[in-house]
């Protein structure tokens, strides 16, 4: 009896996780090369572990995730209102929350401030396509 | 003053062409610059994603992540991420409070470089040539040439080849990798060693005169007596650790090169470790580490063959040295701000300089056991990565040592009392145009122009008359007007 409860309770435990929106989409890069581009640049101000901030919000579970939207992580205005209400050049919406997704990462990581004026993170961005796709395939597989 | 050499040899493999100079170097008391235009070539970002006030050398955590990643990270588009070349340039104008005393002058057989008197002295001081990128993303190498201007001599610099790999262990991000590098030190990717640390420049001009004690660490190995190798890890962002061993270069070497040992002839391997924890929250960052090194010579002698005698005993150095450094990388690189310093504790064992039954030319200490300690600390604030003021502050002591330190030199670099103890302070400030992301001709034009002030309180064992011949320590006082240019 108590078996069956303690599966039951971690079975609602994992449905009851905040669900991220994640588009069904092949991967656009290497993983295991974007993983390293992560350990070469990327970890230094953000996490690729659950729950961690960093000089930036973790980047687990980011692909899919509203833009501004990491509970306990202090976005700028721009990035905050940029996840409501998204950008018609960049994701083709018309004023409806949007998520991170292939499009708008690789303008994203080619120069954050260059897309989202007033955004806090000042990296210049990764310099070549190849970069920027590995890396987004790699943020593909970071989920549960 | 320390000796150097530099091996000549021409390689060329694949798309990168290899040289390197051969030269003898008798001694250089600079530290030339590393910031390295053909990395921001290669890498697409501008020198202040790497460096402290966009020309450095002190790195940023992204510059330390580079350099542990064995200089490999690309990016970079065009033909300047196809050179691995740059090219740095040293001008300096020096003025002493006090005239030296004209025995350093070179007619005089003195240690001041020939052209130059004895104050008010200027022009190029000195030229690199630097190789640097990466092979592919495992191999990776930082060599670094210079020409001394003043001495008129060409000579082996900074030397770091590098094999690395991301890795994971223990659940963790690592980076792992080998570094073949000439220094004890030159691995490590913090400020706060004597390879890296403050001050950045000095000056060839006028180098007769300087505190004539130093750890081993600090000069007596040099880039161009000792090669080694290191094997080291950054875990978990957190822990590093470095392991290698070094050497002395070979007798034939150096006598094919008229080099000479420095402290001597190791007598076998020299053990070095190195451990820094670092943590970072919000814009600052902290490390804190330890390394111990250890080194065991045969005296040098000019009547060996080899140029070292050990018959009468070995000379043993073993140094522990404390290590520190905080950054404020604070609201979007306008305000930046670091403290790094150390505090080095050396033993001397120095039986084979101190047996009175060896022939007079090895007597140059007056008992075996000695000590040296020494404590450095800089502080420097940059805006908007351009404007930049430093100050440090150093502190030599010892074991007194009348024959090691009481030189009798009349040219302003004995010590009266036999002491080592000194102190000084610089002041400094700097102007850095360019190296930012909207700079003009990114990333080929760079330069640094600044004024350097040296005050010293004590020299060589006190502060007025140190060396017997009426000399005071405030009268060393050095004011130096620098300019780099690199690209």
């Amino acid at each position: 009896m108590h078996k069956i409860l303690a599966i039951a309770s971690l079975s609602f435990a994992v449905t009851a996780a905040p669900r991220i929106a994640r588009a069904a989409q092949p991967l656009v890069g290497d993983p295991e090369a974007g993983h390293k581009t992560f350990q070469q640049i990327c970890s230094l101000c953000h996490s690729n572990q659950k729950d961690t901030i960093k000089i930036g919000p973790p980047l687990y579970g980011a692909f899919g995730r509203q833009p501004g939207s990491y509970p306990g992580f202090h976005y700028s205005a721009a990035l905050v209102n940029y996840g409501k209400t998204g950008n018609t050049s960049t994701d083709n919406t018309s004023g409806q929350p949007i998520t991170w997704q292939v499009a708008n990462l690789q303008v994203w990581e080619a120069g954050a401030r260059n897309m989202i004026h007033g955004t806090k993170m000042s990296f210049p961005g990764l310099k070549t396509d190849k970069l920027r796709n590995d890396m987004i395939a790699y943020l593909q597989t970071l989920h549960d | 003053m320390r000796p150097s050499n530099v091996v000549f040899a021409c390689v060329r493999s694949g798309t990168i062409a290899l040289v390197a100079f051969a030269a003898i170097l008798t001694s250089s008391a600079v530290k030339p610059a590393h910031a390295v235009p053909a990395f921001a070539g290669q890498t697409g970002y501008p020198c202040q994603q790497c460096h402290i006030g966009a020309l450095g050398p002190q790195l940023t955590p992204f510059g330390r992540r580079f350099k542990l990643n064995g200089y490999t990270l690309r990016g970079g588009e065009g033909l300047a991420s196809k050179i691995p070349l740059a090219l740095w340039a040293q001008f300096g104008f020096e003025h002493y409070n006090k005239s030296q005393p004209a025995a350093g002058l070179a007619s005089n057989g003195g240690g001041i470089p020939h052209e130059y008197g004895t104050n008010n002295d200027g022009g190029l001081d000195a030229v690199s040539m630097f190789l640097a990128g990466g092979l592919n993303e495992h191999v990776g190498a930082f060599i670094q040439v210079t020409w001394d201007n003043t001495a008129k001599q060409l000579f082996e610099d900074n030397t770091d080849i590098r094999v690395t790999d991301a890795v994971n262990y223990f659940g963790k991000d690592a980076e792992i990798g080998l570094s073949f590098n000439n220094a004890p030190g030159l691995s490590d990717p913090w400020n706060s060693n004597y390879v890296w640390g403050y001050p950045f420049i000095g000056t060839f001009l006028n180098g007769a005169i300087s505190p004539n004690a130093s750890p081993i660490l600090g000069g007596g190995i040099t880039q161009g007596n000792s090669y080694g190798v290191t094997g080291y890890t950054l875990w978990n962002d957190h822990v590093y650790v470095d392991l290698g061993v070094y050497e002395s270069q070979a007798p034939g070497m150096l006598k094919l090169l008229g080099e000479g040992y420095g402290p001597g002839s190791a007598t076998g391997a020299e053990p070095y470790v190195s451990a820094t924890y670092q943590w970072e929250w919000g814009n600052n960052n902290i490390h804190l580490g330890g390394t111990w090194f250890h080194a065991r010579y045969n005296p040098v002698s000019p009547a060996s063959s080899n140029g070292s005698d050990g018959s009468f005993g070995h000379n043993t150095y073993d140094d522990l040295v404390v290590d520190n450094g905080y950054q404020w990388m604070g609201d979007d690189d306008v305000n930046i701000f670091t403290i790094d310093g150390w505090y080095d504790y050396e033993k001397q064992d120095l039986k084979g300089s101190s047996n009175f039954l060896a022939p007079a030319y090895l007597l140059s200490s007056s008992q075996p056991h000695n000590n040296l300690q020494e404590f450095h600390e800089t502080a420097t604030y940059y805006y908007k990565q351009t404007y930049g003021a430093t100050v440090a502050f150093d502190t030599i002591w010892g074991k007194e040592n009348q024959l090691l330190y009481n030189t009798g030199a009349t040219d302003g670099s004995g010590s009266a009392s036999g002491s080592p103890n000194s102190t000084y302070f610089i002041v400094e400030g700097d102007w850095v145009p360019f190296g930012k992301e909207d700079s003009l001709f990114r990333p080929f034009l760079n330069m640094k122009l600044g004024l350097q002030y040296y005050i010293y309180t004590r020299f060589n064992g006190a502060a007025t008359n140190y060396d017997g011949y009426g000399r005071n320590a405030s009268d060393n006082n050095t004011l130096f007007l620098f300019l780099w240019t690199v690209f």
